[in-house]
């Protein structure tokens, strides 16, 4: 426990201070790196208990985008009704995609995630009457609250950051309690599980929802970060980028994912620079992991990579 | 509705179910022989269709471009399984991870090289040709297109039931180490039937762009709709491939014709079902 206060109390000094020496362009990445720290903590969740690997959660967060777009900048529905129906949406979303995959295996979920996400992507395509097409639907603003303007970076880092820290540290809880360790349960042995009485298929739902609650708040933080929503966040690129940090920064820990999405944002503002081909970078990067380290930074050893290059990325 | 409306629709879905069929064979193929889900399947469709249709343009061969594309394609897949796949053998998942973070590399670099235009694919005059069919003139291409996915799916199933290749394929997927000592060389095997799925994907790359044309998001698109077939079908299956892009084809083909904007709506229903009802695919083992 006293461990664990240390911890965050570093980290949020390491905000802080990271506040106010960043300019405001490092501060406007930072928010991007914390909210897809957030997409791949959802998928961790999923990863690093169940060793599903999802390409759809970044489909999750953008339904949950295009709620607020919709909502919010189209018919201007109040702050407090748009928030919570965006997240909502995203875990009905997760509930629907949920009942079609629990009964999946690793790859085959990998192949329905992706399947189902592309599908969403494809509709924000061509539903151009709801979604606006591939213009997309732009001016989605956050208020001005006491005096502050919540779009100016800063504040917005402010919020996003706190959000940010709550969210890691409830999954940090949640990956110790009874819950989180019977998921564990599951994916090193679905058998036992179910022979000792657990309701596997319903942990695994839950799982997948919590998931998608997750990626529904990464959703409205991004959609007000853009200010504008369009298909590009529901593309397979973004499922890949964030898969890519998770595994990256090492899905089975708490904070691999936004180590590794940290990485990923720094990478990806560095190459911009010199080229449009961040999509190259991602996928050798990936290709690296898969092939070097398959569990990634957090969990990283030299010992490993001399001998055990088939360390293993699934369980199975 | 009128049955000219009615045939024009069955046609098209026909034609779609041919190039269906014509993609996913080779991502079911790898996938039941190999256990691999070739995730960079549509990069390479995209690959073979670049390729071939530039070859097409300079040459005004058809045949050619086929070739090419499909060869490109080819070369592309047993690199991928020589010198990265090899590598994670058995691991389904990074497999799997790996083909992604391929295909991410291709259709990037295939971005950069032909740019975002979308480019289709030249016909000679006479292909282009309405034939008539007795009940109304279709054009010859997509004539030529469902014949030839016909003949493609006779042939590996010939292939595969009939001859000593599909029976020691068959062999090395049941049972690697006991085909191993029986004189077969699986890797050898292993990367050819990769290469040939490829192939295939890279044939039908040149060949889908008289349908619809090359561009930025095509690989996702013919990936998603070629596991949305093997899923219906059953992964692995050929027979799966062929009635799941059968049923695909055509729930799009007259969705498309009387519901457009609904049109994925009514492909993710047949998905749905199978997903629910029958986990494995209509004709997928379970494992």
């Amino acid at each position: 426990m006293k461990r664990e206060t240390l911890v965050i109390l570093g980290v949020v000094a390491g905000l802080l201070v990271w506040l106010l020496v960043a300019g405001d362009y490092a501060v406007s990445r930072t928010n991007r790196a914390m909210i897809y720290a957030l997409m791949a903590l959802s998928f961790s969740v999923l990863a690093g208990r169940l060793g599903w690997f999802s390409l759809c959660q970044t489909t999750l967060a953008g339904v949950s985008g295009y709620v607020v777009a919709i909502l919010g900048a189209q018919h201007g529905l109040p702050y407090a009704v748009v928030i919570p129906a965006a997240i909502l949406t995203s875990m009905l979303f997760a509930v629907v995609f949920g009942v079609l995959t629990v009964r999946a295996r690793a790859v085959s979920f990998l192949m329905l995630t992706l399947a189902l996400g592309q599908m969403v992507w494809a509709l924000s395509f061509q539903w151009v009457g709801l979604t606006g097409g591939y213009n997309g639907i732009s001016g989605v603003r956050l208020p001005m609250v006491l005096g502050f303007n919540l779009n100016d970076p800063r504040v917005f880092y402010v919020l996003l950051a706190t959000c940010t820290v709550l969210i890691f540290l409830a999954v940090h809880r949640f990956y110790n309690s009874r819950f989180g360790l019977l998921l564990l349960g599951i994916q090193e042995n679905e058998q036992r599980m179910r022979a000792l009485g657990h309701p596997v298929y319903l942990a695994r739902f839950a799982a997948f929802v919590l998931a998608g609650a997750i990626a529904g708040v990464a959703g409205v933080f991004l959609v007000y970060d853009m200010g504008i929503m369009s298909p590009s966040p529901l593309s397979l690129n973004q499922a890949v980028l964030v898969l890519t940090a998770a595994v990256l920064g090492g899905y089975r820990t708490v904070w691999g994912p936004a180590l590794g999405a940290g990485i990923l944002i720094t990478l990806q503002t560095g190459v911009a620079q010199y080229t449009d081909r961040h999509m190259m970078v991602v996928g050798a990067v990936l290709a690296l992991c898969i092939l070097l380290m398959p569990r990634g930074l957090s969990e990283f050893s030299w010992k490993s990579l001399v001998r055990g290059r088939r360390a293993t990325t699934s369980s199975t | 509705m009128t049955l000219d409306t009615f045939y024009f629709l069955s046609l098209n879905g026909l034609t779609l179910a041919a190039l269906l069929f014509l993609m996913a064979t080779g991502l079911t193929l790898a996938f039941g022989l190999m256990r691999v889900v070739n995730l960079a399947h549509g990069a390479f469709y995209l690959l073979g269709g670049y390729v071939g249709v530039q070859v097409v343009q300079e040459t005004d061969s058809l045949m050619l471009g086929i070739l090419v594309g499909g060869l490109v394609a080819m070369a592309g897949g047993v690199l991928m399984e020589r010198l990265l796949l090899q590598r994670v053998r058995g691991l389904d998942l990074s497999e799997a991870l790996l083909t992604i973070a391929v295909g991410m590399i291709i259709a990037d670099g295939l971005l950069a090289i032909y740019g975002g235009s979308s480019i289709s694919l030249p016909l000679p005059a006479e292909l282009r040709m309405p034939m008539d069919l007795g009940v109304m003139m279709y054009p010859t291409f997509r004539v030529y297109i469902m014949i030839g996915a016909l003949a493609l799916g006779a042939v590996l199933w010939v292939v595969m039931t009939r001859t000593r290749i599909g029976a020691a394929i068959r062999a090395g997927v049941d049972d690697r180490e006991t085909a191993m000592t029986q004189g077969i060389n699986v890797p050898l095997l292993f990367a050819g039937v990769f290469g040939a799925a490829s192939f295939l994907a890279g044939a039908a790359g040149v060949i889908g762009t008289s349908y619809m044309s090359l561009g930025q998001g095509l690989d996702v698109r013919v990936l998603m709709l070629s596991l949305v077939v093997i899923i219906i079908g059953g992964m692995g299956s050929l027979k799966g491939a062929a009635v799941g892009a059968l049923i695909t084809g055509m729930v799009y083909s007259f969705a498309s014709g009387y519901l457009p904007q609904f049109a994925l709506f009514f492909l993710f229903l047949p998905m749905t079902l199978i997903l629910v009802f029958r986990p494995q695919g209509l004709f997928g083992r379970t494992t």
